[in-house]
């Protein structure tokens, strides 16, 4: 194996990888939006004021869901990814609705880096290998939704949360590594929106599954959260929305008209959140590096 | 000659996020359009070869459109050449992705598996993907003048370059405690394994270093 | 002197207009009982939304609440105001403003579903450590079930033993432990469309209450048409077991000076915002089985695993399913677009409730066949045609 030919080993190695801070934007329309346990969305703002935001703060990518494309089977992100792309260089994820390999084509010449499979992918596991094969495994991010029945077990859904299957999550999980998925996202359900913490058991449980990147996603309400879910169940990535969000909005007050579609009372009325601790995101890597965890410096 | 923008090619053969490079290159001001002929590729300053996706299908695409010909063309030619990710992967002699293809072989070496390789006691994941320092060969090449000690940028793959030569390695990563080689250059042709244009303001310097290596080259 | 308990239905089935309309802003029909359209084809909750939404002065509503609370408040030890609820978002979402902002001693009250979800009992609980004193009272279940029986029957709606007990039983312990005001959560026929005729007024005065309640078919009569067909038989009960199926004496609530108010006068009613209320302060938690079938929404009527077979007779019954009345209302609040909402109606309203079919089929005692027999009785022929062997409607929204 070649060596460099440089004093690079002055420069002292990573030991482990930097984890990866991506703020989930869910989208429903033109507008962000926000639910607790993936269902009542209210609207926050518009997608491009925060992923400018988000991107100048030092997001390490982006994640764009259309949280509604599969409810009603449409898929119309396209010119809000097209507007994003243009203006953020760090990687933007596009998910929701993504039903055919013309689908993620689209997304990606639109400038998506990587595509989020959830719906189609639990109708039809072939999409994955698919995609994997003609766009590149990297660029194949599966999204598991999923909600832990009286029972323990931990059972998949999909349509944003809607619709139960029979599959089991961990199950799944392996089965999408093998078919060539580059990463997935896990959503729990029960913890999503309430800031009470991360579903540590379950990512944990999917990320010694499988040997592809996890981020885990659902239920930051605060660093110790974050913090906890890195230390305590190997993911790669952490995916946060209420948390930044509610920050973001906090940062700059009037940053859209109050206008259009949507539940906007929430904007309106300027009401206050208990639920979670807002944050930014170099708050949140200074919260992190006080317990050695290393991300990419802003 | 002319004080016009430099004109930059895109190799567009269906596989790459190109819209994202064409967004980089507007960003640093240089004049970038997609291509998917061999006759228009000849007309530009210097050409981007990007690539997201699998190396036997992205050959085969370039293939089909008599794009490989044409690259190999440019490169004996002097014509500056940037490969990014697959397109770095493509410069090289081979891949065994998927089965063992042959690549433009404009570059001495060979793609490999990271998962294969990297014999870890650990399980390492891949792909790769996420944010890594750059470790810098010495001296600095010239695509990373004006950017701190070990920048960061964003890497996505599953695949890596094994150069034959070291003296092509302008920068080495080391991901999970595995090194190797992710930014090469002979003479013109340079390519790199992370996406600059996904790697924030210092991701678009090392565009900007590019396209005045461009000038440089054009102007002397 | 006994009534049909299905004439009222019967009145109402016949009056429904041949031609089916809907609305022009929103996805609910003609079809829908007691809702009036104007010249412009828009229904008369759309109509009201306007004026909640531009009309209504919400702030002096609000000072009114401030009035109508300092009238009740008792500092004295009893309970100053009784509040109807399951533990669900929106009656929850009113006990705990009614308590910490306007600082009322609310009593609540359950009247029980048929068959808890576990949901419903893990957010009734919730409600309660969240802070309030509840009664909840569990009627009878031998009879209830039979009841619920005839309520299915006889007009098409499983639900009617619930809607006696549910309006009555507050009335019975207002008289009782002397609590004068009784708070309701939003006026249905002002939200959803209905008689337009409440919809300016802060509750319901008690001559509409008798109107409605007393002149109409009663328990006594639900009683008689169950003995009439063999459903029940006089062993099955004795008047105490009745006792809240029916209101106190109209008398005594008239002496007690009793009054039903509905907070959605007071304030702007917005059901997403009172699911994000009582998430944030009683532990209200959406269903984890995911959306409610028959409909997309996850966080509305959760607590009976029967209900859905009420939602599926009405959109026999009118065309207008969970879907429909989850989609008009979320349009009205401007949270769905109406493109969006008649992808909503298409793709789940009338979706048949298969999760619970055999434990609804047992509790209410009939076959399956029965049940089907009942079910197509209901679909009127200006709604419903079969093709191919499959009953659909002869006009879905569009």
């Amino acid at each position: 194996m070649p060596t460099s030919h440089s004093p690079a080993d002055t420069i002292p190695e990573l030991t482990v990888h930097p984890i990866r801070i991506i703020p989930r934007l869910d989208i429903k329309g033109p507008n962000l939006v926000k639910g607790i346990h993936l269902e009542g969305l209210r609207v926050l703002g518009k997608p491009e004021f925060f992923s400018q935001h988000y991107y100048q703060e030092g997001a390490d990518e982006l994640l764009y869901m259309d949280v509604v494309a599969s409810l009603y089977g449409r898929n119309n992100l396209l010119d809000i990814v097209k507007r994003t792309a243009s203006r953020i260089f760090v990687p933007l994820t596009v998910g929701g609705g993504l039903r055919s390999l013309q689908d993620i084509q689209d997304v990606l010449t639109n400038g998506a880096d990587k595509i989020a499979l959830n719906t189609a992918a639990v109708k039809s596991p072939q999409i994955i290998s698919h995609a994997a094969q003609r766009f590149g495994s990297s660029t194949i991010v599966v999204s598991i939704e999923v909600l832990r029945t009286a029972a323990g077990r931990y059972q998949v859904y999909t349509d944003n949360g809607r619709e139960p299957t029979d599959l089991d999550a961990i199950e799944w999980a392996r089965q999408a590594a093998e078919l060539g998925a580059g990463e997935l996202l896990i959503t729990s359900i029960d913890q999503e929106g309430t800031g009470k913490g991360f579903e540590l058991d379950l990512v944990r449980s999917i990320a010694t599954a499988v040997d592809i990147p996890v981020i885990a996603g659902g239920g930051a309400g605060c660093p110790l959260h974050v913090q906890h879910v890195i230390e305590q169940a190997q993911v790669s990535a952490v995916a946060i929305a209420s948390m930044l969000h509610y920050q973001a909005i906090n940062s700059h007050p009037k940053h859209f008209d109050l206008e259009g579609e949507g539940n906007i009372h929430y904007l309106q009325k300027q009401l206050i959140q208990k639920r979670v601790v807002s944050c930014s995101i170099p708050e949140l890597k200074k919260s992190l590096a006080l317990s050695d965890i290393s991300c990419r410096p802003i | 000659m002319s004080m016009s923008s430099v004109q930059i090619g895109i190799v567009d053969y269906g596989m790459g996020n190109v819209y994202s490079i064409l967004q980089a290159c507007g960003s640093v001001g240089a004049d970038a359009r997609l291509c998917s002929t061999p006759l228009e590729l000849k007309q530009f300053d210097a050409i981007i070869l990007p690539g997201v996706g699998g190396f036997p299908y992205a050959m085969q695409q370039l293939r089909a459109q008599g794009l490989d010909v044409a690259i190999r063309d440019l490169a004996v030619a002097g014509t500056p050449i940037l490969g990014i990710c697959l397109g770095m992967q493509l410069l090289f002699r081979e891949s065994n992705e998927f089965s063992l293809t042959e690549g433009l072989g404009i570059l001495p070496g060979d793609v490999r598996s990271i998962r294969l390789d990297a014999c870890s006691n650990v399980p390492i994941r891949v792909p790769h993907i996420g944010w890594s320092p750059l470790l810098l060969s010495e001296p600095r090449d010239a695509l990373f003048v004006n950017l701190p000690h070990s920048p960061y940028m964003y890497f996505v793959h599953s695949y890596y370059v094994r150069p034959t030569m070291d003296s092509i390695i302008c920068a080495n990563v080391s991901y999970e405690q595995f090194r190797y080689a992710c930014a090469v250059r002979s003479a013109n042709v340079v390519g790199v394994q992370f996406h600059p244009e996904r790697s924030g303001p210092d991701g678009l310097t090392i565009y900007s270093n590019w396209l005045n290596e461009i000038k440089e080259k054009r102007n002397g | 002197m006994a009534k049909s308990i299905t004439a009222s239905l019967d009145k109402q089935l016949s009056e429904l207009p041949e031609e089916v309309i809907f609305c022009k802003r929103c996805v609910v029909s003609n079809q829908r009982p007691r809702i009036v359209f104007d010249e412009e084809g828009i229904c008369s909750a759309c109509r009201f939304t306007e004026r909640k939404n531009h009309g209504i002065d919400w702030n002096a509503r609000e000072s009114e609440l401030h009035a109508l609370c300092d009238r009740f408040r008792r500092d004295d030890g009893r309970y100053d105001v009784i509040v109807p609820c399951s533990g669900g978002k929106d009656a929850s979402y009113v006990a705990h403003r009614l308590k910490h902002e306007f600082g009322m001693h609310p009593l609540t009250i359950t009247y029980a579903p048929f068959v808890y979800s576990d949901i419903g009992l893990q957010n009734h609980r919730n409600f309660v450590n969240a802070g309030f004193t509840n009664l909840t009272c569990f009627p009878n279940g031998a009879l209830h079930r039979k009841l619920a029986r005839v309520g299915f029957e006889a007009v098409g709606d499983n639900f009617l033993p619930f809607i006696y007990g549910q309006v009555f039983f507050a009335f019975h312990i207002a008289v009782q432990f002397d609590i004068k005001l009784i708070f309701y959560g939003e006026n249905g026929e002002a939200e959803y469309g209905g008689n337009p005729k409440t919809a300016d007024l802060p509750g319901m005065p008690l001559d509409y209450f008798a109107e409605a309640y007393f002149k109409g078919a009663t328990v006594d009569d639900c009683i008689a048409w169950g003995e009439q067909h063999g459903i029940i038989t006089p062993d099955d009960y004795t008047q105490s077991d009745l006792t809240f199926y029916k209101p106190p004496p109209l008398e005594l609530i008239k002496q007690r000076q009793v009054e039903f108010h509905w907070f959605s006068y007071y304030h702007k009613w917005i059901p997403q915002e009172n699911f994000y209320y009582s998430s944030e302060h009683t532990g209200f938690e959406a269903n984890p089985a995911g959306r409610s079938e028959g409909t997309y929404s996850k966080y509305a009527s959760l607590d009976d695993r029967t209900d859905g077979f009420h939602f599926y007779l009405g959109f026999i019954k009118f065309g207008l399913g969970r879907a429909s009345s989850d989609a008009a209302h979320e349009i009205r609040d401007g949270h769905l677009t109406r493109e969006e909402g008649v992808a909503l109606v298409h793709r789940y309203d009338g979706e048949f409730p298969a999760r619970h079919f055999a434990e609804f089929l047992e509790y209410i005692n009939i076959t399956e066949e029965r049940f089907w027999e009942v079910v197509d009785r209901y679909r009127l022929p200006h709604l419903w045609e079969k093709k191919n062997g499959e009953w659909r409607l002869k006009k879905p929204v569009s």
